[in-house]
């Protein structure tokens, strides 16, 4: 519980509150995308969700369910996990929603200040000029932790603020789940994109794939 | 209190007299207005007896004449005659009314009436002054006539008749304008003389100093910019140049035993203190030194957000064992700065900021650390801070000018002192730059660092709501990654330590 495994794959912890909505589309969006730029590759990497509050064993939110059919996901099978200590401290990259989130996750989890972001503040890290490395060695999965050490450095170089969030919405209509959807899916697509070029040894602007749209 | 003091003291709460001489400029100007323009008309009546052949006759009808007069001014405003006049006019007013626009005085030693009215019309006021005129010396004849006498004795004749009723130059209002700007004027600058007089607050060093036990090694004025931002966004501004000397000061507290773990705290809350931190600790780290806070006011940890980093873990996780150093030291900027978060509330955190391993956490970052800033809780409403301050090399205490009191700061140095700790010194903040004590401070100041430049305040994330959604839910548009203190994240430092570029 003391961190990562080293031999096994790369694990992507998704966090928000009740993982009915905000993760959940998150992880289906990002299996999707991971297994499209990675092919054969991609059981490298294994992307999880868990709520801070999880509405455990739910089904998704049939607004999100729509909004991630509607982005090409399938929403079928999914059911809602809490978080807990071991999966925040095990994972190598934990991407929340929002800072709270990311507090939460910190204090079940402090050796993991270094591989917690909320999604935007990744993405915004990801977007710094320098951040386009080439991370070399023979491990693909030191290599995406060798990103992640990279983003974690460059928050030196950024402040954080509230544009880290992506909001809960949760009791809001179709129109804001729509729009929460497409924030999720603007950041994630960077942040994975930069994690499957480290994973594969190559430059990230080579694996791009045309970001799922509504 | 000295003349010198009396002027400082106007100085400094000059808008208190300013509102004295407005509000009664204002309250004048206003009943002037509610009581409406006045009109006057005056006349003069002359008393004098009937004609007789004697001196001694003569003499006596003077002598007559001169008592009567002070008798025949009461008759003017009384009501008997005001009734005449009303009965006369038809006015539809009563009799005390009309007595009320009437008045009369005499000289002693004449026999001279002056008589005035005075109403907010002027016709009337010159129709009532005509039909007192001619009322008055009918009315003093039925008085004096009895029946064993033939014709009066005193006779009343116009010395001067009623004249057209005029407005008084200057105008009544202005008069009352002048006044009552003038009794404001007085009241609000006795009211700044007192408010100073009764004043318990520290506003000088001076006093600071014999309170404390402590010289005070710094002092930095009221900026706007730290009181939105909390951080100095231009390095040549004139509050980042006090920051820088106050970095300096640090080094000569002590040459033979330097300071490395300092403390800063304040007597009771909203000091100045977490602000201060942050601006020397930046300043330190610009001046080439390793600097980390420690961010000890588990109660009310602000230096994660006045810096805008990560929180949730920190310094209550170093203390329980569960995190290292390492794990949760967040790096600010390209210089030697970093921060070391609050983390969780326990929940006593007197007990886990004074124990062993808080002294084993601040040596082992005193052996990494050129300096180490602690921010600590007030020392006054909690016991936090006492054992902490038993842990440090030394505390620097933050005094809000004009806000902390004598006794305040008097009772947190006692409170140190009672723990052993040594109070390195005081820095006096948030100084109005107006004040006396900024004019000597300031010498040389504003010359030549940024002088007359306006603050550029950072743009703010502006939230953009939903299409179709306006205010239900707010998303920001982009976020901004550059809403960062400028003198922190310089181009220079755009490239992280570890981030190697491609191609350059």
């Amino acid at each position: 519980m003391l961190g990562p495994a080293p031999d096994a794959p790369f694990t992507v912890l998704l966090v928000c509150t009740g993982n009915i909505c905000r993760s959940p589309l998150a992880e289906r969006v990002g299996r999707d995308l991971l297994a499209r730029m990675l092919g054969k590759d991609a059981g490298l990497v294994q992307i999880v969700s868990a709520g801070t509050r999880a509405v455990v064993g739910a089904q998704m939110h049939p607004a999100s369910a729509r909004v991630l059919a509607e982005l090409g996901g399938d929403p079928c099978g999914f059911r809602a996990r809490q978080l807990t200590d071991g999966m925040a401290a095990g994972a190598d990259l934990t991407l929340t929603m929002t800072r709270e989130h990311r507090h939460h996750v910190l204090g079940r989890a402090p050796r993991a200040m270094s591989r917690t972001f909320t999604l935007r503040e990744a993405a915004g890290l990801l977007d710094l000029p320098g951040s386009d490395v080439r991370l070399s060695g023979p491990c693909p999965v030191e290599r995406a932790r060798a990103l992640v050490t990279t983003m974690a450095a460059a928050r030196s170089c950024r402040a954080g603020s509230g544009a880290d969030d992506v909001l809960d919405p949760i009791g809001q209509d179709d129109v804001v789940h729509s729009h929460v959807g497409q924030l999720v899916v603007d950041a994630l697509v960077p942040v994975l994109e930069h994690l499957a070029a480290a994973l594969a040894g190559r430059d990230a602007a080579r694996l791009s794939v045309d970001a799922p749209g509504p | 209190m000295e003349p010198r003091a009396v002027w400082s003291a106007l100085r400094m709460r000059w808008r208190t007299s300013v509102a004295g001489l407005l509000v009664g400029a204002v309250i004048a100007g206003a009943i002037s207005i509610l009581l409406g323009p006045s009109y006057t008309s005056t006349m003069q009546f002359f008393v004098s007896t009937a004609d007789s052949g004697s001196m001694s006759d003569a003499f006596q009808g003077n002598q007559f004449a001169h008592q009567r007069v002070a008798s025949y001014a009461g008759l003017v405003t009384g009501d008997t005659l005001a009734t005449r006049i009303v009965d006369s006019l038809d006015l539809e007013l009563s009799p005390d009314e009309v007595a009320a626009k009437i008045e009369a005085t005499t000289v002693t030693g004449t026999v001279l009436i002056y008589v005035s009215v005075t109403d907010s019309s002027q016709e009337r006021a010159e129709r009532i002054a005509a039909a007192l005129g001619e009322e008055f010396p009918a009315l003093v004849a039925d008085l004096e006539t009895t029946s064993d006498t033939a014709g009066t004795p005193v006779n009343v004749e116009f010395a001067d008749r009623p004249g057209a009723a005029i407005a008084p130059s200057p105008p009544l209002a202005v008069r009352n304008i002048v006044l009552g700007a003038l009794l404001g004027l007085l009241l609000g600058a006795a009211v700044s003389i007192g408010r100073t007089l009764l004043d318990r607050s520290v506003t000088e060093p001076d006093d600071a100093e014999e309170i404390a036990g402590a010289p005070v090694i710094g002092i930095v004025f009221h900026d706007e910019m730290l009181r939105d931002g909390h951080t100095i966004e231009r390095a040549e501004s004139r509050t980042a140049e006090q920051y820088r000397q106050l970095a300096t000061s640090l080094q000569y507290l002590d040459v033979d035993e330097p300071p490395k773990v300092i403390m800063v705290s304040s007597a009771v809350p909203a000091e100045g203190k977490t602000t201060m931190v942050v601006n020397l600790a930046i300043a330190l780290a610009d001046a080439g030194h390793r600097v980390t806070i420690v961010e000890a006011d588990l109660r009310r940890p602000k230096v994660v957000e006045y810096l805008d980093l990560v929180s949730g873990a920190g310094v209550t996780n170093l203390l329980a064992g569960s995190a290292e150093v390492e794990d949760v030291a967040q790096v600010v900027g390209g210089g030697g700065l970093r921060v070391i978060a609050a983390g969780p509330t326990p929940p006593s955190p007197s007990r886990l900021l004074g124990s062993s391993q808080m002294a084993v956490l601040l040596d082992k970052l005193r052996g990494d650390n050129d300096y180490v800033l602690v921010d600590a809780a007030p020392l006054l409403p909690v016991a936090d801070s006492r054992g902490l301050a038993a842990h440090v090399d030394g505390v620097l205490l933050s005094v809000r000018h004009g806000n902390t009191t004598k006794d305040q700061l008097g009772e947190a140095a006692r409170a140190l002192e009672g723990v052993g700790a040594t109070t390195l010194g005081v820095v006096l903040n948030m100084v109005p730059p107006r004040g006396d004590l900024a004019a000597a401070h300031a010498y040389g100041l504003d010359y030549g660092y940024g002088a007359g430049r306006e603050a550029d305040p950072a743009p703010e994330a502006e939230p953009a709501s939903v299409p179709g959604h306006a205010g239900s839910l707010e998303y920001p548009r982009e976020p901004d990654y550059l809403r960062v203190p400028e003198n922190l994240r310089r181009p220079e430092y755009a490239r992280a330590p570890g981030l190697t570029g491609r191609g350059d």
